[in-house]
């Protein structure tokens, strides 16, 4: 259903099988289906921004190059790369928008932090346009009715 | 990749291609065909006095109001003006095809004439309401005529 | 009294979706030139778009999320870009003719010019849209559109053979003076006017503002099998005035001042001070929610903050992208161009866009991670998979037969 962009080499027919189950706390979770285009809310459930690509790191902080590695999640990667994922190509690193792994709290439908969408880089746009646009209007900053 | 982007593209040319040539019947070379593209003129302005008589009658009858039957009749004018261009951006392929067309426009006139004076009437410029159906009456009937004359020719 | 409030939002929905401008005027053109024979294309329009809203209900409410959302979320962002493109343009397209629309019923009540209305009527929206209550919004347009139903009075009053009328409903005849082809051309135009996918997003959207939760899908129920079916009552009855006033004198309908001549014919000044009423408040209503809906495809789309019930100061790009919206709309429509060409054009680009807001729909309705265990029946998927094949065969037949008939000339 969501087509990946970016070529990629065949996955290895030995690939040893996701856990299934686990000893002590954590969730399997497949990260095409349960991470990406979700949506990100911040710790008041507003809309921060959606979830476009992943930042994937082996344990010493390297670029993961085989599927064999252990590695994390570092960081949930946003911006402005909407044509490089439809029509495909990689942005430079410094087009990404990055929200560290640790301000996540939970991952449902939506992806929550725990923290406020008002100081993250991932919401400029909405606060320049905020404070640039809407803020010109009178009776913008009035709760409706 | 490139072969379902070039099945892609076929498909969507021999879509257009089928509408197209499903569309291609508007063609006049034959006097049936000339005579159902005059039609189509003579019939939108006889939809037109058709709409001016009754906005007027009921306008007499107290049954609408000023402003609706007013812009009601400024709209069939500019219906009457698109059915008069469109016959005389026709062109015609015989004498008795322009003898057509002359009579379409002739009663167009008159329609266009009849619902400008309804539209004074209603504007409180003078004439009587049962003047100004009358003329649109009249004007109804010589678009009937014509009508009627095209439809034989499109019969035949 | 929240039943009430709940009812209302259905109702809303339906006469602002129904009856737009679009609506009025291509029932109205139906009638005129094809009779009661195209009454299987409203009732099937009907039919599909309370299948669909009512899917698309309770997935908001079993979720929490809007389609929009969900729509990218699991169709990824090539297919949901062109998805919003798709629904973007169209829903721009809808909102410049309604806009149009309602400067077109402001004219037939004042004699003002419609060019003096456009930006009148546009800005009237955005004030309702930057600071008017929600609930207000739906309260006043739903009331004031129930006027409307002075067309199935009206159908009354002109003292039909009802006979004759349910027979040319129920065994539909080609009329001799119509061709094959505009037949079906103005079927999908009527199934598309009555599908319009700016129904599900607004419809849904305003689920979520409402804080929906699993107890409300019973009242998505009874708003959408009461609030739709009421619009195709009333899309009929504009039809069947048309059919009893206009068909017997062969007068082709293509004017507003001529949808409304049947009601003046049959009830005089008073219905037709009801209908004008009726006519401004469906075609305001009908703008709000187009332009709510574009504010929500996009925001939803990009993951902004959105919603009626949070200040434009914590929605800024829900609030720009109306904004923008709205100028582009009244500009265009400030160039002198006939509302209601734009809307009979609106309606079949709507047609044609029809499978990308309802595959997805059917999809999520059945996905059990965001579901849980309200996923859809077996019978529920076999008539939606029917309607599924519908969609698709008008949008593919949509534009041929828009090239073939001239536009349904």
């Amino acid at each position: 259903m969501s087509p990946r962009v970016r070529p990629r080499p065949p996955v290895p027919a030995d690939l040893p099988e996701l856990p299934t189950s686990l000893r002590g706390a954590g969730r399997v979770l497949d990260a095409r289906l349960h991470l990406l285009d979700r949506q990100i809310l911040d710790v008041d459930d507003v809309p921060v921004t959606t979830l476009d690509d992943l930042l994937v790191l082996t344990a010493d902080g390297g670029e993961l190059t085989t599927g064999e590695q252990p590695a994390f999640v570092d960081q949930l990667l946003t911006g402005p790369v909407l044509a490089t994922r439809v029509f495909g190509g990689r942005p430079p690193a410094s087009r990404w928008v990055r929200i560290p792994w640790a301000d996540v709290t939970d991952v449902g439908v939506a992806v929550t932090l725990g923290v406020r969408g008002e100081g993250l880089d991932a919401t400029w746009v909405q606060r320049w346009l905020r404070d640039h646009v809407i803020a010109r209007i009178p009776g913008g900053r009035h709760d409706p009715g | 990749m490139v072969r379902r982007l070039a099945a892609a593209v076929c498909a969507a040319v021999l879509l257009l291609c089928a509408g197209c040539g499903l569309g291609l019947g508007s063609a006049t070379s034959t006097p049936k065909q000339a005579a159902e593209r005059l039609a189509q003129d003579v019939d939108m302005a006889s939809s037109a006095v058709g709409t001016a008589e009754l906005a007027v009658r009921q306008l007499r009858g107290s049954r609408t109001f000023p402003t609706v039957a007013e812009i009601t009749l400024k709209e069939c004018g500019g219906l009457l003006s698109g059915a008069s261009a469109g016959l005389t951006r026709y062109i015609p392929i015989d004498r008795r095809d322009a003898r057509w067309r002359d009579d379409a426009l002739r009663a167009t006139a008159q329609a266009q004439a009849a619902v400008a004076d309804s539209r004074a009437w209603v504007d409180g410029g003078g004439g009587s309401g049962a003047g100004v159906q009358a003329g649109l009456a009249d004007a109804s009937d010589a678009l009937d005529a014509v009508s009627g004359t095209l439809e034989r020719a499109g019969a035949q | 009294m929240k039943r009430l409030l709940g009812v209302a939002l259905g109702v809303l929905t339906a006469i602002g979706g129904f009856l737009d401008i679009g609506d009025l005027v291509t029932n109205a053109v139906v009638g005129s030139r094809f009779g009661m024979s195209l009454t299987w294309a409203v009732l099937l329009g009907v039919v599909g778009i309370c299948l669909f809203a009512q899917m698309a209900g309770r997935v908001t409410a079993v979720s929490g999320r809007a389609t929009f959302e969900i729509i990218r979320e699991r169709l990824g962002p090539r297919a949901s870009g062109t998805n919003l493109v798709a629904s973007f343009l169209i829903n721009l397209l809808t909102l410049t003719a309604e806009i149009g629309g309602v400067a077109l019923a402001l004219q037939l009540a004042s004699s003002v010019e419609p060019r003096l209305w456009i930006p009148v009527a546009a800005f009237a929206v955005w004030v309702v849209v930057w600071r008017a209550k929600f609930e207000v919004l739906e309260d006043v347009t739903g009331l004031l559109g129930l006027t409307l139903l002075v067309f199935a009075v009206s159908v009354v009053l002109l003292d039909p053979d009802w006979a004759h009328l349910a027979h040319t409903a129920a065994a539909p005849q080609i009329p001799a003076t119509e061709g094959a082809a505009s037949y079906f051309y103005y079927a999908i135009a009527l199934f598309g006017a009555a599908m319009t996918p700016y129904e599900v997003f607004f419809f849904s959207s305003g689920a979520v503002e409402e804080k929906w939760g699993p107890k409300d899908i019973s009242q998505s129920r009874i708003n959408v099998l009461v609030g739709f079916p009421l619009g195709g009552l009333l899309s009929l009855s504009i039809a069947a005035c048309a059919t009893l006033v206009f068909l017997p004198q062969q007068i082709e309908v293509s004017t507003l001042s001529q949808v409304v001549l049947p009601v003046a014919e049959a009830g005089g000044k008073l219905a037709l001070a009801f209908v004008l009423v009726g006519i401004v408040a469906a075609t305001f209503g009908a703008s709000l929610e187009t332009t709510l809906s574009a504010g929500y495809t996009i925001a939803q789309f990009f993951g902004w903050s959105w919603g009626k019930f949070r200040r434009p100061s914590q929605a800024p790009g829900f609030h720009v992208v109306m904004i923008a919206c709205l100028l582009v709309g009244a500009g265009v429509l400030m160039t002198d161009v006939d509302p209601v060409r734009v809307t009979e054009f609106s309606v079949v680009f709507s047609a044609v866009a029809l499978p990308l807001t309802y595959l997805p729909i059917l999809l999520v309705a059945n996905d059990p991670e965001y579901m849980g265990d309200q996923v859809n029946g077996r019978v529920l998927n076999g008539l939606a998979l029917v309607f599924l094949v519908l969609i698709l065969a008008a949008s593919l037949a949509a534009i041929p037969l828009m090239i073939a008939t001239g536009a349904g000339a």
